[in-house]
């Protein structure tokens, strides 16, 4: 069975302009899917309806075998249960941190998922230094720097282990070293049980880590 | 006017509320709450001299601090002392001046101890307590999102007025900068509405289900057993000045 899976797809925007149109897709868990595109093309609602915040105007979206609907995800076990498998890097991660210092970011999807506190601490703990993070904890996270604020968002998504990934321009507004550095880690969260899907302009990123590389043109089109 | 209204709201980045500081050694809970006991009882005081001794005591500590915070400090101190002291003028001229220098000091008293509590406690500390005292997630989360979103649109109005007066060089007079503080403060609307909403959105990602808790809390120490100590030091102090022992 394939993780997600879109049949027929169309989005149009509160004013009627279309913003994807009929698009079909399987995805599998064990690859790495990338998404290139031209700007304005439909990535980003695109990656909203797999994330559950809009919903297609036409077509269906499966997840796991399941109909994504507006209805499904209203019941508060069933959007737990989906956001808990589906993690999204924002491509401006500002609006992910909320929270008033790094490891209560971290930990605040964790609360969520309703872990007890001392798995709360130790995965909290765990991510924080696989991504760099130990000397900025107490920090603030609207005081770092862009590339800190991106691997903080990464840890909050990674630390709740979710099966699907998706992300949206990772490398955005990152330096050369922070643009290595999570290309490096990208390459390390490809494993047979989680799939990728990073949507990309950056040709390096495409070669180094994608297994499928899925095209978007002007109309809105999708093809593999 | 307009100029520096723009650097007002740029100048939110730069609060003492918002900047970071050391963790504090005594619990902030604790903080806050012998701070409101002790405003309380100075408000409850009918005896200028515990009202003197508190406000020489807190005098005392803002004698420890950098000569830059004691200024700052003091700067924002004597404000509400001058307004008081203008109300309380008339008490005066009825032949009651002992009224308004008490009325004052208590003023100055209750202000100085908020003053120095905000020197020492971060805002994160400040929100935490209310999580500590089991007021509804809700309005912690809400205290925590607003500090953060003033001080991102600070920044984003102080770089949109930096790009405005690099572009208007040499042709700026007061009608334009009016329109451009009209146009920087409608994009810095805008902008925290679009924030807002993927703010939300991000933590419904995330599974959000009203659930907003801090993974650090302040473990007790012996900093806290010295700081519980002033209780009822304060309070024995209290009733001996006001006769009731």
């Amino acid at each position: 069975m394939n993780t997600i899976e879109l049949k027929n797809v169309s989005f149009n925007y509160s004013d009627g302009t279309p913003a994807l149109d009929g698009i079909s897709l399987s995805l599998e868990k064990g690859k790495c899917y990338v998404l290139k595109g031209p700007n304005g093309c439909g990535k980003s609602s695109l990656f909203r309806i797999l994330n559950g915040l809009s919903f297609p105007s036409e077509g269906e979206y499966l997840f796991n075998g399941t109909v994504i609907t507006r209805a499904y995800l209203h019941d508060k076990k069933n959007g737990a249960d989906f956001h808990s498998h589906i993690g999204y890097l924002f491509q401006d991660p500002e609006v992910m941190l909320f929270t008033g210092s790094v490891e209560d970011e971290v930990a605040f999807g964790l609360f969520q998922l309703g872990l007890s506190d001392e798995e709360v601490k130790e995965r909290t703990d765990h991510y924080i230094s696989a991504l760099s993070l130990d000397s900025l904890r107490k920090r603030a996270p609207f005081n770092l720097s862009g590339g800190e604020k991106k691997r903080l968002a990464l840890a909050c998504i990674l630390a709740m282990e979710p099966d699907v990934l998706i992300m949206d321009e990772p490398l955005s507004g990152l330096d050369e070293d922070g643009q290595h550095w999570i290309t490096e880690a990208l390459q390390s969260l490809k494993s047979p049980e989680r799939l990728l899907l990073i949507a990309t302009h950056n040709d390096e990123l495409i070669h180094e880590i994608s297994d499928v590389t899925l095209l978007m043109d002007k109309h809105h089109h999708l093809s593999i | 006017m307009t100029e520096r209204l723009l650097k007002a709201i740029a100048g939110i980045i730069d609060s003492d509320t918002i900047s970071e500081k050391k963790p504090s050694q005594v619990s902030p809970f604790l903080r806050l709450a012998v701070a409101v006991f002790a405003i309380i009882l100075c408000a409850c005081s009918r005896n200028a001299v515990f009202v003197i001794t508190v406000l020489a005591v807190e005098l005392l500590r803002l004698a420890f601090l950098p000569a830059d915070r004691m200024i700052h400090v003091l700067k924002r101190l004597v404000l509400p002392v001058i307004f008081t002291m203008l109300i309380m003028l008339p008490a005066v001229f009825l032949g009651h001046p002992s009224t308004m220098l008490t009325v004052s000091m208590k003023v100055a008293e209750s202000v100085l101890i908020l003053l120095l509590m905000n020197e020492d406690l971060s805002w994160k500390e400040m929100t935490g307590v209310f999580s500590e005292i089991h007021l509804p997630s809700v309005i912690t989360m809400t205290l925590d999102t607003t500090v953060r979103f003033l001080v991102i649109l600070g920044r984003l109005a102080s770089r949109i007025h930096e790009a405005y007066l690099l572009r208007s060089f040499g042709r700026r007079n007061d009608r334009r900068k009016m329109s451009a503080a009209g146009g920087i403060l409608g994009t810095v609307f805008l902008k925290s509405s679009r924030m807002s909403q993927e703010s939300f959105e991000a933590m419904q990602c995330r599974g959000f289900n009203g659930t907003y808790r801090r993974l650090s809390r302040h473990s007790f120490s012996v900093w806290d057993v010295l700081y519980l100590i002033l209780v009822p030091v304060l309070v024995i102090f209290f009733m001996i000045t006001q006769g009731a022992i």
